[in-house]
């Protein structure tokens, strides 16, 4: 390569592996956060599912 | 919602693919000697790591603006000791964490390739820690506080305090002249088009991400709270029916005990005259 290209772009080439990560890092931490809303929203389902079991266990045995 | 999600993901993707393809590298150092590439006369070196800040700005301004909602949120509540708006407060926070997260790794980043360490006691990196630090310890606040009514309205009140510091970090670049940060926002920032409009559009793309995470952690999280609630009436239902039926028992003991009584003192009366009588 031309030295003077090669001086051009002698900070390109070791800045790629940093702007690489930290664009990954965004995401990352943004996918981290989507990943724990999505297993929390899950949880609350199948604690809204079991009291709902539960309210119609006691509705029935009132019944009886 | 979504319409607003996939907008934001589209502005985002369009910023980085622009960063990356259409927006001119920024000039460093000075060359030995001047270079013609593609027609144009380079005489610096290029700069490829800038290119973190066309989503590291967005990020950190989305940091502080959903922080700004998170105290706003916080002194609703105080003036109406209405509860959803803690839960909106503490949702607020946790996406604030999120954003504050994402920016100190981009920026970290930055930090390690242009200024050679990964952390450097400079007034906005310390007043962005030091945001960071009082997020956190928000939710230390919070999970240190038993009683809701108590942690809502210390939280709150932490929450207003907290959000001093965003303003302060985000100033705190053109009111320390010592600073060594880079200054994006200013209204001569000298950015070509061809480099603000990504940034731009990254900026109006992170801001809807953000909004549309914090509505949907919001929902979540109110669902989890009526969850919480319907457990704990159920529980008392349970415990006031427990109670009830010790009640009921110990009443009809009480009764049968009276009959038991009743029945064994006639019987005692008349053992008694027998006694007298002898």
């Amino acid at each position: 390569m031309d030295p003077i290209l090669s001086e051009v772009y002698s900070t390109v080439l070791p800045a790629a592996p940093f702007v690489i990560a930290a664009y990954v890092g965004i995401w990352l931490a943004l996918m981290v956060y989507v990943l724990v809303l999505s297993r929390r929203a899950k949880h609350t389902s199948d604690d809204i599912e079991a009291l709902r079991e539960a309210l119609e266990r006691r509705e029935s045995k009132r019944d009886l | 919602m979504p319409i607003m999600l996939v907008l934001g993901a589209v502005l985002t993707a369009i910023d980085v693919v622009w960063t990356f393809t259409l927006a001119p590298l920024v000039q460093g150092a000075q060359l030995s000697e001047p270079v013609v590439i593609g027609g144009a006369q380079v005489t610096t070196k290029l700069l490829l790591s800038q290119k973190i800040f066309y989503l590291h700005v967005p990020v950190a301004v989305a940091s502080f603006a959903v922080m700004a909602l998170a105290a706003f949120f916080a002194l609703r509540f105080l003036m109406t000791k209405d509860r959803s708006y803690d839960v909106r407060s503490k949702t607020a926070m946790e996406v604030t964490l999120v954003f504050i997260v994402a920016t100190m790794i981009s920026g970290d980043l930055w930090t390690r390739f242009e200024w050679g360490v990964w952390w450097v006691w400079e007034p906005r990196l310390t007043t962005y820690f030091i945001l960071m630090l009082l997020v956190i310890g928000y939710f230390i606040l919070r999970n240190a506080i038993d009683d809701p009514e108590r942690r809502a309205r210390f939280c709150a009140v932490f929450g207003i305090v907290a959000f001093v510091d965003a303003p302060i970090s985000f100033l705190v670049t053109r009111l320390v002249p010592s600073s060594i940060h880079p200054v994006v926002f200013r209204t001569d920032s000298g950015l070509p088009p061809m480099m603000l409009i990504p940034f731009l559009l990254g900026l109006f793309g992170m801001l809807m991400i953000a909004f549309v995470l914090y509505c949907t952690a919001q929902r979540i999280n109110a669902d989890a709270l009526e969850v919480e609630e319907l457990k704990q009436q159920l529980e008392e239902q349970d415990a006031q029916a427990t109670r009830a039926a010790a009640d009921d028992a110990l009443e009809r003991l009480r009764k049968r005990g009276a009959s038991v009584s009743a029945a064994s003192a006639p019987a005692h009366d008349e053992h008694a005259t027998q006694n007298q009588e002898g």
